[in-house]
């Protein structure tokens, strides 16, 4: 074995070494730790799929806006999940674009209680942010009397289960946020 | 399967096709990437503000949609490129490090969305770059191949084990509860597992015993490897069909290639 197979081979025996430690990452020892500094790319794998406690429930985002006369309207709502086609077993987009939301939901809500519940604390996260754009970019709910700047609010729900009569709960509501006539003149061409 | 090469065009055209079709579903949501989009960098950049002002404004010049469409591109011709070009040439080398270098950088540049199929690509991908590159020499390519067929085991391991230690599955639930959701359900096969609580166990067990068993696939050439081999492309490919996760079928399957020559290998020297 020549110098550059030999690094290749160390490389991939610590790669193994890495991967393995970081299954334990729920352990959260002062090794995995170090492992999240280093890894900012997030290259070692996670193979702990659907366990061990599977995701058992939708998010659903809604919002709704506030006009300048105080009017307020009905809430709405931005689909995360896309019903699937009979070829999504080969071809499926959404799932890159739809299910994303889903999974930054996800991580927003998983923050909620390191931020003790505060939303000064949760607002200034990435995956907030992230719900928030796209929320912002949405035409306004009512078009007429969105002339003028106004506010939009954003809520998230958890539902259980297919049926439209399944449990479902509050996670989160944001506050009310201005939409700058910029983003209008874009969402109106 | 103990040809070396065979084995490797197998790996690759499996995990090829796979990359294709992540890309291309990619290009179809290239707005995404704009401003209004759910992968807006306007947002995601606020990771980098801490940085360098020269590495911030690198980073800014590669993040607009417009050079994500062409990078994607790019490694839409990397792959087609690779699949017809010699192993260890230095074409098939900057392929690969074309591939490689991209899929870390768009990992980062999304932030979300990532799954187990994009981790299982970059570990196959990563074994092309580094064990079929101009200075590699045969004892390194059949480590490649071992190493894939051992990430794939660690995979399948963990997460048998990490349903294992989970009441959920171990109660026989889990399935049914992930079914019964419309982001990886189906409304139908929901209300049918519904009223099938001993199906749902079978099916529960069936993955935790499948998973956390794979591994033994390794020293079992022989009926007990293929038996594992079949579960793993059914299971694969009811995933894809009833929860749409169809990158990790590719990704998945490009590994039993290396598994069963590793298996072979193995019992060979066991024998």
């Amino acid at each position: 074995m020549n110098g550059y197979e030999v690094l290749v081979v160390v490389l991939a025996l610590l790669w193994t070494f890495l991967s393995i430690l970081n299954q334990f990452e729920q352990l959260n020892l002062p090794i995995h730790r170090v492992i999240q500094k280093l890894d900012i790319f997030q290259l070692l794998p996670l193979w702990t799929f659907f366990a061990p406690n599977p995701g058992q429930s939708d998010y659903h985002l809604v919002y709704r806006d506030r006009y300048q006369d105080n009017s307020i309207t009905d809430w709405v709502e931005l689909s995360l999940s896309e019903p699937r086609n009979w070829y999504s077993f080969f071809w499926n987009p959404q799932k890159r674009s739809k299910k994303v939301l889903s999974d930054i939901a996800s991580t927003l809500v998983s923050s909620i209680p390191r931020n003790n519940e505060s939303l000064e604390g949760l607002m200034f996260t990435t995956p907030y942010l992230l719900l928030l754009n796209v929320v912002s970019h949405q035409p306004p709910v009512n078009l007429h009397a969105a002339e003028n700047k106004f506010e939009r609010q954003f809520l998230l729900l958890e539902t259980f289960g297919f049926k439209p009569s399944s449990e479902q709960r509050y996670v989160l509501r944001s506050n009310y946020h201005p939409i700058t006539p910029l983003q209008k003149k874009k969402i109106s061409s | 399967m103990t040809d070396l090469n065979f084995t490797y065009r197998l790996t690759l055209a499996l995990a090829s096709l796979g990359l294709l079709v992540s890309s291309l579903e990619y290009l179809t949501i290239i707005s995404s990437f704009n401003l209004q989009g759910v992968y807006s960098w306007k947002v995601l950049r606020v990771r980098v503000i801490s940085l360098p002002r020269w590495i911030q404004e690198w980073i800014d010049r590669y993040s607009s949609p417009r050079t994500i469409f062409v990078c994607l591109i790019i490694r839409i011709l990397s792959i087609l490129i690779a699949l017809i070009t010699p192993f260890n040439s230095l074409i098939f080398f900057f392929c690969m490090l074309y591939i490689v270098v991209f899929s870390v950088f768009f990992q980062f540049r999304r932030a979300f969305g990532d799954d187990g199929s994009d981790q299982m690509n970059f570990i196959v991908f990563i074994t092309f770059l580094l064990c079929l590159s101009p200075l590699a020499g045969e004892m390194l390519k059949q480590f490649g191949i071992f190493f894939i067929a051992l990430q794939s085991c660690i995979s399948y391991a963990t997460s048998g084990i990490a349903k294992l230690v989970s009441s959920t599955w171990r109660s026989g639930d889990a399935v049914y509860r992930i079914l019964n959701t419309q982001s990886y359900g189906i409304q139908l096969l929901s209300s049918y597992l519904q009223k099938r609580p001993a199906l749902n166990f079978l099916l529960c067990w069936s993955t935790i015993l499948f998973e956390t068993l794979f591994p033994v696939s390794l020293i079992a050439y022989g009926p007990w490897l293929w038996t594992f081999l079949i579960w793993g492309f059914l299971f694969h490919l009811s995933i894809a069909i009833v929860m749409g996760l169809n990158s990790f079928f590719w990704a998945f399957i490009s590994t039993y290639p290396a598994i069963i020559y590793a298996s072979a290998k193995i019992s060979v020297a066991l024998s």
